[in-house]
């Protein structure tokens, strides 16, 4: 009994322990990204590779997606609100959901799966195969060459793929109520317009994305970078970065939603 | 003869585990370099040390008259400009093709125009008979090949040093036996100091001035590659002809073998 209690306790220990280091580690290492951002934005080149290694390479994913999550509103949301004879506010439902809650929490979901994942193994393969000892051998400072332009490439992405994915998704519900169910198309629009408002519910949606975009970014590069140089290693951080960033987000989006729609 | 190196009584460890302990080098310019020894001796940690990537716990690393440990940031990147390093499987970047990685250096140091890069690029793979390799990426390459092109990467910016970790390793007599003439040919010809940390005795020593043997941290011998064939220190003996068993064991620490196996003694 006393065996099993010193042993949990030790594994308690061990965990805050081993937590506490790795966020020094992470606020260390998101210091020297900082620091080191200068280059990123003097040499937009090396930006605009990893903004379309972080974004172009996310559109398919976040275009389907979407359009699959505005038609999935579109049904449900038609079948409800026809239950109070409502369904011309289906454009209102349908973009509400989306520019305040969908479309930052599943475009960041997805970015982390496709863009934070293949982040994490680029870094770690580069850490892996002396890649970046390399660079630093040749007098090029990765942090500056490599780590901040994925940073911020990944920082400016995913607002971009919030924006696209709930264009889609409104795209879809348009589809499904006004195409298929016959929703009129002028209330369908109207409706949105008259009830989305910009600051409200769309600015901050932007933001929500904006800080999901950087988290799972540091998450993604701070996992590659901290990954041990070997093939379960790397496979480790990449799962590590996919469960860390989702339940980052989840729990940054309740605080969000928590201060900006509730008056809290 | 002006020494571009020197190790300076370095003493340096992880925790309480010792790696190297009171170690005393000079690299002279214009020579070529060995640093030998077993796995885990310490070899790839001097080269480290003298690349500042780790700092010594005691003692003090001389590069080119600048004592590395205790450089800012600024200056050590500086200095590294200086130096050349080829990895022990090239480090080459997979994303670039074999031109982008030579050129790298130079795009990124030399601010020159890209005509007069393209130039610089395909004379130094020239110089490592890969000129017609240009276009091909990294995977497209064999072993051999890969290191050459490392090599011609870690020579772009004409460094007064160049250090090889391992630069022998997994390559077949042929590749061994061409990438050690041109570690001791391109030295010569860019009047460089070569440091190569290697324990391949057979294809490093006909280009070698001088070896240090590294064990357990420390240099158990040193001299001209004949010193260290005619050696009779029982650890270079053992390294040099390969023997299995001597100073360094076959086994592993362990208890014994009966125990091991449950048997008692009679």
């Amino acid at each position: 009994m006393m065996r099993a209690l010193d042993g949990g306790i030790r594994l308690i220990g061990h965990m805050v322990g081993n937590g506490v280091w790795r966020l020094g580690s992470a606020s260390r290492f998101m210091t020297q990204v900082a620091a080191r951002s200068a280059m990123a934005f003097r040499r937009p080149r090396l930006l605009l590779d990893e903004v379309f290694f972080s974004g172009v390479l996310s559109l398919i994913i976040i275009i389907i997606s979407g359009l699959f999550v505005g038609l999935v509103l579109g049904l449900q949301g038609y079948e409800t609100l026809k239950r109070y004879g409502s369904a011309e506010a289906l454009g209102t439902l349908v973009a509400l959901s989306l520019v305040r809650e969908l479309g930052p929490v599943v475009s960041a979901l997805l970015f982390a799966s496709r863009a934070g994942s293949a982040m994490t193994a680029k870094l770690g393969l580069m850490k892996s195969n002396e890649q970046l000892s390399a660079m630093e051998m040749m007098a090029v400072d990765p942090f500056a060459r490599v780590i901040s332009p994925m940073f911020w490439g990944g920082f400016l992405s995913m607002p971009l793929l919030a924006a696209i994915f709930s264009a889609m998704g409104v795209f879809g519900g348009y589809l499904i109520g006004v195409v298929i169910l016959g929703v009129d198309s002028g209330a369908f629009w109207s409706q949105m317009q008259a009830n989305v408002d910009l600051r409200y519910d769309i600015v901050n949606g932007v933001i929500k994305s904006v800080v999901f975009g950087a988290a799972v970014t540091a998450i993604a590069l701070f996992e590659g970078y901290d990954s041990p140089p070997t093939a379960e290693g790397v496979s480790h951080a990449v799962t590590r970065t996919v469960v860390t960033s989702a339940l980052a987000v989840l729990a940054l989006d309740f605080v969000l939603t928590s201060f900006m729609f509730t008056g809290l | 003869m002006q020494n571009v190196v020197e190790v300076d009584n370095v003493r340096f460890g992880y925790g309480a585990r010792t790696i190297l302990d009171g170690l005393l080098m000079s690299f002279p310019r214009g020579k070529v370099v060995a640093i030998m020894g077993g796995s885990g001796s310490g070899k790839t940690t001097v080269l480290r040390l003298l690349g500042g990537q780790i700092r010594p716990n005691a003692g003090d690393v001389r590069v080119m008259g600048q004592v590395v440990n205790r450089l800012s940031y600024a200056e050590l990147y500086t200095l590294r400009r200086r130096m050349g390093m080829l990895f022990q499987f090239g480090a080459l970047f997979t994303d670039l093709t074999v031109f982008d990685n030579v050129a790298f250096p130079l795009r990124e140091h030399s601010g020159l125009p890209e005509a007069m890069i393209r130039d610089l690029v395909l004379m130094k793979l020239n110089a490592v008979g890969l000129r017609g390799a240009h276009r091909l990426k990294p995977s497209e390459l064999s072993g051999g090949m890969a290191r050459r092109v490392a090599l011609a990467r870690a020579i772009a910016l004409d460094p007064a040093l160049i250090m090889y970790d391992e630069p022998f390793t997994g390559l077949d007599p042929i590749s061994v036996g061409i990438t050690a003439n041109l570690i001791r040919k391109l030295n010569d010809a860019l009047g460089a100091t070569s440091i190569l940390v290697t324990h391949d005795i057979h294809g490093s020593m006909p280009i070698l001035d001088y070896a240090y043997i590294l064990a357990g941290g420390r240099i158990i011998a040193e001299g001209t590659p004949q010193e260290i064939l005619a050696s009779e220190e029982p650890y270079v003996q053992q390294f040099v002809k390969g023997q299995p068993d001597g100073p360094v064991p076959f086994h592993y620490p362990a208890p014994t073998y009966a125990e091991d196996l449950g048997l008692r003694p009679s």
